[in-house]
């Protein structure tokens, strides 16, 4: 629910008419979850295991990188900006982790984070500071990123050496301490903090909020002195620290370090938060409502594999139903709707 | 318009309920990289050719193309898996070497039996689980090595010239142990001199750019030493756009169809077929033999369980044996001996 509906329905003293007016503005929104459940019932008729224990810790491990990923760039789709980079500061980070473990041990994580805040926190000054255009910054900082992840691990996928394996045998938990996660991955529980953390931080901060401004209209935005500057640097910053976190994850979960892991899901974070209904010229979207751009795009790919859709057709496929799923989201009934 | 989209939506549903699968007939599955490369779809082919010698309607071939995703490649393997239970068998080409151990523990889980090709990471074997059954290769080393041998000998004064080196992609095993074969033979032949060498991602326009940019560089190359078919023929079109096709050498590995043709008309010197036929029938073959019990991974020799599989060197002199053995007719093999495929095992610590 955007900032302007929850305007409408404090304001309208929550009539029924004032609900189904509500409802109507909305309703492009829940059809990401419709989707979703339409997409969900139809794979389960065609194999129930579809939703089966395994397959759905599947689904939720699935989620978990591409969610991290796509929460980061959300927010700086909100400034009407872009950032390339997060692909390769995630390859980038999983080399890293890999190699720190044998000198650092736990620590490492906590080192990777921290490499993260800084490559998100470059991202920001020269694109706020420096007025480097984001999508020329963030290009640059791909390729920095990405040749450091190829020098760092000497132009070889590196794999976790066995002694190792246990600083990342915790993905496979099924409990912690006492408390059993059922079907509920690990992994997917530091996406769903992390998604939590940021909802919270954009729509409860005066940071958060400034960033919705900014993308809306950014000049109206300096002239009542909203903090521009860093508000564009904390929301590069968070996407670096998603995509960093994304590597982590994708160390952890195929125990290596592949220097190109995570050069395919830049574009991928950037549809998902798109079917989330973040707009890609800023100023509208819900970072909470990524998750379903997030769920939308895992189901597809997860379920064609397992109704088994031939190979030749799957790109065929999730092509349509990205576009079908993308064109019931999107709201077209605003007279000023422009699309470029 | 929204109803027509929606009846697109349900269209697309009512195509992927024709391809599913029925539900209880064996799922033969092949893990590969793309379906856009020829090689990876021999697998493919050798599977099928497989799945003809069991009895009508008891198993069907799924392909899990990966897109170079090393992500994506477990994903779809686990969702495989968890729809299938038991009743699949999976012949891999890991996207890169690390990508074993998620797989061979996501096989371990659900008690799948499954083959592998290519990449694998120091230290980890079949022997260290239960339903590995085997781990097979083209000796990249070796291929690196005939290929740069067969390129020297090509040039007017052979063992002297100079070379150019078109890499793969950097982080990938075929990659790397073509370029120790390299290695070893620029050791044995003092009289080469490479003059640059770049990374083409197995990607042909990419080739075809770098090998632009070496042609405005360097006057005189003798030959180009390069890591793929794919790459090899990207550059054939660079040097036909100055007229350099057959003055300058060029080497490819892979045998797809078009650099066979290349070898005819003298565009290239050689190239390696990996004979993905071979390897992917038989990866098939050995799953559904443990799958079936007739063969049990503990009691396999290691020999069975480890080794490299011969490739064709297709050159000038070779390619009329080639084109009879692999064009002429398809290549059949016997399934029911297993021992076939094995060109030598490898040395495991």
């Amino acid at each position: 629910m955007s900032n302007s509906a929850h305007h409408d329905l404090a304001t309208s003293g929550r009539t029924w008419a004032s609900g189904r007016s509500w409802l109507r503005d909305n309703m492009s929104r829940f059809i990401s979850l419709a989707s979703i459940v339409l997409l969900v019932i139809i794979f389960t008729v065609m194999n129930p295991n579809f939703l089966g224990a395994a397959n759905v810790r599947n689904l939720l491990t699935d989620i978990s990188p591409l969610l991290v990923m796509s929460c980061g760039v959300a927010l700086v789709l909100l400034l009407g900006s872009i950032d390339l980079s997060m692909g390769s500061i995630a390859s980038c980070s999983a080399v890293m982790l890999t190699l720190t473990f044998t000198c650092a041990g736990w620590w490492s994580y906590a080192l990777i984070f921290l490499f993260g805040v800084f490559a998100g926190f470059l991202n920001g000054i020269l694109h706020a500071k420096l007025k480097v255009p984001s999508f020329i910054a963030t290009l640059s900082t791909q390729s920095i990123w990405q040749s450091a992840a190829f020098l760092l691990s000497g132009g070889q996928p590196l794999t976790l050496i066995p002694k190792n394996w246990g600083y990342v045998n915790w993905v496979r938990a099924k409990s912690i301490g006492p408390i059993p996660l059922g079907p509920i991955p690990p992994l997917f529980l530091i996406g769903l903090v992390l998604m939590i953390v940021y909802y919270v931080y954009q729509s409860r901060t005066e940071t958060g909020k400034t960033m919705m401004a900014l993308g809306a209209n950014e000049r109206a935005a300096r002239l009542i002195g909203l903090g521009i500057n860093r508000a564009k640097i904390v929301a590069f910053t968070f996407s670096g620290i998603g995509a960093a976190v994304a590597g982590m994850i994708f160390a952890v979960k195929l125990k290596s370090g592949i220097p190109t892991v995570g050069e395919q899901y830049n574009l991928i974070a950037i549809a998902s938060a798109a079917l989330g209904g973040v707009a890609l010229t800023g100023g509208r979207g819900h970072i909470i409502l990524v998750i379903l751009g997030v769920g939308l795009i895992t189901v597809i790919q997860n379920g064609m594999n397992v109704i088994a859709v031939d190979g030749f057709w799957q790109q065929i496929v999730f092509g349509l139903l990205v576009l079908a799923a993308i064109y019931m989201n999107s709201d077209r009934r605003r007279r000023d709707l422009v699309v470029k | 318009m929204k109803k027509l989209f929606s009846a697109l939506l349900v269209a697309a549903f009512a195509a992927t309920m024709v391809i599913a699968a029925a539900g209880e007939k064996l799922t033969i599955a092949v893990s590969i990289r793309s379906m856009s490369s020829e090689y990876h779809m021999q697998y493919v082919a050798g599977a099928e050719a497989f799945l003809k010698t069991l009895p009508p309607g008891t198993a069907e071939v799924q392909v899990l193309p990966c897109e170079s995703n090393d992500d994506k490649q477990i994903n779809d393997i686990k969702a495989l898996l968890a729809s299938r239970g038991k009743n699949v068998i999976l012949f891999v080409d890991p996207n890169n070497a690390p990508n074993i151990t998620a797989i061979a523990e996501a096989c371990e889980d659900a008690g799948v039996y499954w083959c592998s090709a290519w990449n694998t990471p120091e230290g980890i074997t079949p022997f260290l689980y239960e339903y590995w059954v085997h781990h097979q290769s083209c000796d990249g080393v070796k291929q690196g090595y005939d290929i740069a041998v067969n390129l020297f000998n090509s040039f007017k004064t052979p063992g002297k010239g100079k070379i150019l080196v078109m890499q793969g992609m950097l982080a990938n095993t075929a990659n790397t142990t073509r370029m120790e074969g390299l290695d070893q033979a620029l050791k044995e032949y003092p009289g080469i001199e490479v003059l640059d060498s770049q990374a083409g991602d197995w990607d042909t326009k990419k080739a075809l750019n770098i090998m632009e940019t070496w042609l405005a560089r360097y006057n005189d190359i003798d030959g180009v030493w390069c890591a793929s078919d794919g790459m090899a023929l990207g550059i054939v079109q660079a040097l036909k756009a100055k007229g350099l096709e057959k003055k300058v050498g060029v080497t490819g590995v892979d045998g797809v169809m078009d650099a066979i043709e290349a070898v005819g008309t003298g565009d290239l010197v050689c190239t390696i077929a990996n004979n993905g036929w071979m390897q992917g029938g038989y990866g098939v073959a050995y799953a559904y033999a443990a799958y079936t019990g007739k063969i049990s991974p503990a009691t396999m020799t290691p020999r069975e369980r480890m080794f490299y599989t011969n490739g064709f060197l297709v050159n000038a002199e070779t390619l009329p044996q080639y084109r009879k053995d692999f064009i002429e007719s398809v290549p059949v093999y016997d399934y029911n001996n297993l021992d076939f495929p094995i060109a030598r095992p490898m040395e495991v610590e």
